[in-house]
């Protein structure tokens, strides 16, 4: 850090906030925001997540168990004739299924990326061949139809974001209404790796025409698979 | 509040220099509903083209003589204009905040200063104004009255109350009609291409006539109506509710 | 007339242009209608809002301290952070991170603050290639054209306008162009090979959180998660005031950016980067550098226009207003363009780089309905307005009638008597009470609209009549 730069970036704005006309600044911090009401009540917390997922052009499944669990991930690998996959490690339903997939004799790629060198294109190159991507998921979120993947040691970010195909395998208990709640729940989500990301639907744009179309640059496909 | 007996009447300039005749029409609404009216001599224009072009000092001093008018008598100030009202309510009292002689009273001035319709519908609490017309109007909200004031429900549901009108919709009637002020002269472009997207949305609607509150929008968007050679009239509220049943 | 300023030339020949109309009256409907029902629907919206804007009011009042913890988290977590005063030290930073690790590639996420900055010159200059990587920014950049909303940069762009680009400059063949998803899979395939062999990654930065170092960026094509992710390095511009104090501040945030700018509940990646790759992840970049600029910012933050800095650039101010709508982003010329591009270009530049921008406006208010955080954009024009006279800025005549007409105001006698002269002078243009020819400067008036005579006798002197009557 340029020490001189910063010392003089810091006066002149501590100049500055106190001079400036800020309409309403006196006051404190006002604290965390205080919902009137839940956004959603917990009995209809899967329909409403269901609900605005499918909304985004998100497929959402529901097994009764992992076994269910495995056997849709294993048809949505299927119906993309997909050879070879990328997948979080360390997650249990996510290592169920593929080591499903695996003995169906298709490929799990490595995830992990070297930091430098040739090494690391190879890698990169690797990984960007893979049709499907399968990840856990920390939350899910019912007000959005979002689901919130922290990584880690074990969880990727790629697998969720270079395949075009990424299925979510995520227990029923782990929705919450809000990122509000999940917050709450676990307060230090979002710092606890160096990359937490909310997923809202599949990749879009709407940049020519106001025309959407899906699958930009991120996954064309999301799929959800619900246990429990 | 106590009963209100008298008010005082700000017709406001463009209302006195072009509209004469919207003036005593709102003179002969608010004496039929009983009350005494006034119109204190002397005033001119609120000031706010002064504000809104730059020219604070020239603002303040519109100001300041407007309330030195205004405060002689402490009856109710109604003007027949969304945007001066809203000069008076919210800018006066930020223009002269730092006036000794003048916050206090311009406040004082603000408390009980009134658009038209509002005074009608939110003060008198009156329904409906006896009044009779024909033919189909609409109602274009203009951007003070609606924004600044809330001003949009009470002329509506007033020209809902008056024999043989039908009221139609109009798209886009919050949309500002382009007129700004010296926006007009200073942006002839802008605001050109702005009104001429209101006169479409107006000669879509069906109205044959168009209402409104505030006669600097009236005349602005007569004036593109009347370039068109469009059928449609414009009329400010008080046109409308001035003829008796 | 030549006397009309630059803004309202370029306006005039936006509004003639047919096409580049029904595109903004279409993507700027749409997207005020997404807003407007994703408002309605969220629970407490307008306590939300007033919430959001408390804790942005917050955050500036003591920005330094907030900017401080952020430095102290980034740094423990292994990132660099820079302080950059002015535009030409946040690109020096760049240039010289790029060019000491012989960089060849940055990809870009997109960010207003680079084309402040102007960042992407000076890297070609260094002779590094840059690509711009979301959709609409990279159809900008392949066609040296500037971006037109903050939002959808190219709504002045067609499908036939993509294709033509696409064949001429990047070779594609007929099924390549052949609909817009056949455009957008094609500009995948080609900007994936370029994410994965970049060097760099340039993003902006949505919110920084003071509390953990976290760096949001928001995107709905995954290019912003990409952009901070493929590369080894990553480096974040970060305008100072996106600061937020907390995660739970974040969020409320969050709540309102997707709803206020698209009507999206929320952006399709919400993308948090804290710290570089930490030790055992398996990917992510191994260096991030975050280069704080102020550029005119603190000088905007001492005075009237300070509340400028509370926007969260959902860019629903820019869909709203009827000048924009009307006329585009290019007409502004500016980096940010819409009322609040006319608050922050001249507060951050100074009224000369800008002096057409604060005129540019009715004051109709629908800007300030409209945002996220209420920021009172029609004062901060009317303060803008009021410098301008000061520096004797603006044309003369304007000033004149001004003062001339305040003059007559407050003296009713000599008012009444312009008025008669005036009525006098006017009887005969007018016919059936209007005038449709008046000389300039009233010709700008007439050249769409006829222009009213005043009556005969003003409501003055009926009402005085009517008075001596009783």
């Amino acid at each position: 850090m340029n020490t001189t730069e910063r010392e003089r970036m810091r006066a002149a704005l501590d100049r500055a906030s106190a001079a400036g006309f800020l309409p309403e600044a006196a006051a404190p911090h006002p604290g965390r925001f205080v919902q009137a009401a839940d956004t959603v009540a917990p009995a209809v917390l899967i329909e409403r997540f269901a609900h605005e997922l499918e909304s985004l052009a998100g497929h959402v499944h529901r097994a009764p168990d992992v076994e269910a669990a495995v056997a849709i991930v294993k048809r949505i690998a299927d119906d993309h004739g997909t050879r070879s996959f990328l997948a979080w490690r360390d997650d249990d339903l996510v290592r169920e299924a593929s080591s499903s997939l695996e003995r169906d004799g298709l490929v799990q790629k490595p995830q992990n990326v070297a930091l430098a060198g040739p090494e690391r294109v190879s890698s990169l190159a690797e990984i960007g061949t893979c049709a499907l991507g399968i990840t856990g998921a920390d939350f899910g979120l019912a007000d959005t139809g979002s689901v919130v993947l922290g990584c880690g040691p074990g969880r990727g970010r790629l697998a969720s974001l270079l395949p075009p195909v990424h299925v979510v395998m995520i227990r029923l208990e782990r929705i919450v209404a809000s990122l509000a709640h999940a917050l709450a729940a676990d307060p230090t989500l979002a710092s606890r790796g160096s990359n937490l990301v909310v997923i809202t639907g599949p990749s879009r744009t709407a940049d020519i025409e106001f025309t959407l179309s899906r699958g930009v640059h991120g996954p064309r496909e999301i799929h959800v698979v619900v246990v429990g | 509040m106590s009963r209100i007996t008298r008010v005082q009447l700000f017709v406001t300039c463009l209302v006195d220099a072009f509209a004469p005749r919207t003036g005593l029409a709102v003179v002969d609404l608010l004496e039929r509903l009983g009350l005494e009216v006034e119109c204190p001599d002397g005033l001119t224009c609120c000031g706010q083209p002064q504000l809104n072009g730059g020219f604070a000092m020239e603002a303040a001093a519109l100001a300041r003589r407007t309330v030195d008018l205004l405060t002689v008598d402490d009856a109710p100030v109604i003007v027949p204009s969304g945007s001066c009202t809203d000069m008076i309510v919210h800018q006066y009292p930020r223009l002269l905040a730092d006036d000794a002689r003048y916050a206090e009273r311009a406040r004082q001035l603000a408390s009980r200063c009134y658009e038209l319709s509002q005074f009608l519908v939110d003060v008198l609490g009156l329904e409906v104004v006896d009044a009779r017309g024909t033919g189909h109007v609409a109602y274009h909200a203009s951007c003070h009255g609606l924004r600044g004031l809330g001003v949009r429900r009470q002329p509506e549901q007033l020209l809902d109350g008056v024999d043989g009108l039908t009221r139609v919709p109009l798209s886009e009637a919050d949309v500002c009609c382009g007129f700004g002020g010296l926006f007009a002269v200073k942006m002839p472009g802008v605001s050109g291409a702005m009104l001429q997207r209101k006169l479409d949305a107006i000669e879509a609607s069906g109205a044959d006539t168009i209402v409104v509150t505030d006669l600097s929008c009236g005349l602005h968007i007569a004036g593109g109506l009347r370039r068109r050679g469009s059928r449609v009239r414009v009329v400010h509220l008080a046109d409308v509710l001035g003829a008796e049943p | 007339m030549s006397q009309a300023p630059a803004f309202d030339r370029r306006a005039a020949a936006a509004a003639a242009d047919a096409k580049l109309g029904e595109a903004l009256r279409f993507t700027t409907g749409r997207l005020q209608a997404g807003r407007a029902a994703a408002l309605a629907e969220l629970p407490d919206a307008d306590a939300l809002r007033d919430h959001a804007r408390r804790v942005r009011a917050h955050t500036l009042r003591h920005l330094g301290r907030y900017l401080d913890q952020f430095a102290v988290q980034v740094e423990a977590l292994g990132g660099t952070v820079h302080w950059a005063t002015t535009a030409a030290d946040a690109v020096a930073v760049v240039v010289e991170i790029a060019t000491r690790r012989a960089a060849r590639l940055v990809v870009k996420s997109k960010s207003m603050l680079s084309e402040e900055i102007e960042l992407n010159h000076a890297l070609e200059q260094a002779g590094i290639r840059v690509v711009e990587t979301d959709l609409g920014e990279f159809i900008v950049q392949l066609a040296r054209d500037r971006p037109s909303h903050i939002i959808t940069p190219i709504v002045h762009w067609t499908r036939e306008d993509v294709a033509v680009l696409f064949r001429q400059r990047l070779g594609a063949a007929e099924q390549d162009v052949a609909d817009i998803p056949a455009m957008t899979a094609f500009a995948r395939r080609l900007l994936r090979r370029e994410f994965l062999a970049a060097d760099i990654g340039v993003s902006g930065v949505n919110f920084g959180v003071a509390s953990t170092g976290s760096i949001v960026t928001v995107t709905n094509e995954g290019n912003g998660r990409l952009t901070t992710t493929t590369p080894p390095l990553h480096v974040a511009l970060m305008g100072i005031e996106r600061i937020v104090p907390t995660v739970d501040d974040l969020e409320v945030m969050l709540r309102l950016l997707a709803r206020s700018a698209t009507g999206q509940k929320l952006s399709v990646y919400t993308n948090i980067v804290t710290g570089p790759r930490r030790d055992g992840e398996v990917d992510g970049p191994r260096e991030l550098h975050v280069v704080l600029v102020d550029n005119g910012r603190s000088t905007l933050l001492a005075g009237e226009l300070a509340e400028i800095l509370y926007c969260i650039r959902c860019g629903a101010c820019l869909n709203i207003c009827p000048v924009y709508q009307r006329v585009g982003g290019h007409t502004y010329d500016s980096v940010y363009p819409g009322p609040l591009g006319s608050v922050l270009t001249p507060g951050l530049h100074g009224l000369a780089a800008a002096p057409d921008l604060p005129q540019a406006s009715t004051l109709c208010g629908a800007c300030r309905d409209v945002c996220p955080v209420r920021i009172d954009i029609p004062r901060m024009l009317v303060a803008l307005r009021t410098s301008s006279v000061q520096q004797g800025l603006g044309p003369g005549w304007i000033r004149l009638g001004v003062k001339a007409h305040a003059w007559l105001a407050s003296r009713p006698r000599a008012y009444r008597a312009a008025l008669r002269a005036v009525g006098v002078a006017s009887a005969p243009l007018a016919r059936q009470g209007w005038m449709a020819r008046l000389p300039w400067p009233l010709s700008g008036w007439t050249a769409h609209r006829d222009f009213p005579a005043p009556a005969r006798r003003p409501f003055s002197a009926l009402w005085a009549e009517r008075r001596r009557a009783r």
